[in-house]
């Protein structure tokens, strides 16, 4: 699906895209199929982009994915929320990690250890 | 009354008039009550909370109890949403939807994972023969769910004997067993280089193939500071991870953002995923 198709395409719509590319890109990592998982990056960041050009930042509907049982959905809501709801999607990715879903809590670690170092800028 | 008794009355009148009081009434409060009262007869300013309140659909867990909202589709337990109160008074749509909502707490009982995330959930079930593709899938989720199971106080002796009734899963027991282990000292890590262990790798802290096409001499690429022998399937991770698009690297993945970078700035970024992936000890 191109940018130009997602614009015309509802918010809830996207959410529930959202939340399928997560969920895939979830199987890939398990999977170890590292190409997939980088395809669904992108597909997931046009999402991500798209939601948060629409007025308001619709990015706060990803949200609703922070207690999905899946970890990769868990992470993808954090990640793609830091910038607008800072404090949450933290404690999403601490609870990854406490939690020690493995191989998620590495990169939630990660993700973590950037955040307090101010290397990484969630935008 | 003396004074610490005022105070706890005080607090205990505190905790009822805030708009979220709700959450502070037990749920066997009528126990307590005069035989045919209600909660909201007793408790008028809780009254609201009761007034059309949705119920937990019929079919479902905890069917025709109270609910706060919805259930979020990817919970097991009816998860839900509530406006934030702090102030207003409102009891919010609790749609789930609610662009000023957030998590607060599961409607059902409490169980594993209550306030910690999603509850543990069943063991991932055991394929009998070897999945031609990907069987690092099963094997990483089962060593996942064992430990998080263990560490939750959990008996897992059943799991672990229908996991050795599979011939396939048997030869990758020790990968199941290593994925486990605890973190180690840089020294306990580089001295096991020396002594193969079933269910572990030897790990180039700076990976290997990128630092060989980067031109660093093979000596410093397989010196003793860069090896380590870690769990096979914490190797694969690590791997996977360097692989991966990231949005810390913006967008590059941490190979390529290691790329142009020289042998010390590798070694950091490796250390540091070995600790997160919790191999090395901090």
């Amino acid at each position: 699906m191109t940018t130009k198709d997602l614009k015309s395409v509802p918010t809830e719509q996207l959410a529930d895209d959202f939340l399928a590319l997560a969920i895939a890109k979830g199987e890939a990592i398990m999977g170890d199929q590292t190409a997939q998982a980088n395809r669904l990056y992108w597909r997931i960041d046009a999402v991500r982009k798209e939601l948060k050009a629409r007025e308001g930042d619709q990015r706060r509907f990803l949200a609703r994915f922070y207690s999905h049982r899946d970890p990769q959905v868990r992470m993808e809501s954090a990640m793609a929320t830091l910038a607008i709801f800072p404090e949450q999607a933290r404690e999403v990715l601490q609870s990854i990690r406490d939690r020690k879903e493995f191989p998620h809590a590495g990169e939630a670690g990660l993700t973590l250890l950037y955040l307090d170092r101010g290397e990484f800028k969630p935008v | 009354m003396d004074s610490r008794e005022n105070a706890y009355l005080r607090r205990q009148r505190q905790r009822f008039m805030r708009p979220d009081a709700v959450r502070f009434l037990r749920l066997d409060a009528t126990r307590f009550l005069k035989p045919g009262s209600g909660k909201s007869s007793v408790y008028p300013a809780l009254a609201r909370k009761y007034e059309g309140q949705p119920r937990v659909p019929e079919g479902e867990e905890g069917a025709g109890q109270f609910t706060f909202g919805t259930q979020d589709a990817g919970s097991e337990r009816p998860r839900v949403y509530i406006t934030r109160t702090i102030g207003n008074g409102d009891g919010g749509s609790g749609d789930g939807n609610d662009l000023d909502s957030f998590l607060l707490a599961a409607a059902g009982p409490p169980g594993i994972g209550h306030n910690q995330g999603p509850p543990l959930g069943d063991p991932p079930e055991i394929p009998g023969t070897k999945p031609s593709r990907s069987p690092s899938t099963f094997l990483r989720s089962a060593a996942s769910w064992i430990g998080r199971a263990l560490g939750l106080g959990l008996a897992v002796d059943a799991y672990f004997s229908a996991l050795n009734e599979v011939e396939w899963i048997k030869e990758k027991a020790a990968e199941i067993e290593t994925y486990r282990d605890p973190a180690r000292t840089m020294q306990e890590l580089q001295d096991a280089v020396d002594e193969p262990r079933p269910g572990t790798e030897i790990h180039h802290i700076a990976e290997r193939t990128a630092a060989e096409r980067w031109g660093f001499p093979r000596s410093e690429i397989e010196s003793r500071e860069n090896l380590v022998r870690i769990p096979t399937l914490k190797h694969y991770d690590i791997t996977g991870w360097y692989g991966r698009q990231n949005d810390k690297f913006g967008g590059l993945s941490p190979r390529e953002y290691l790329a142009d970078k020289g042998l010390e700035e590798r070694m950091r970024v490796g250390r540091e995923a070995l600790i997160l992936y919790e191999v090395l000890k901090p």
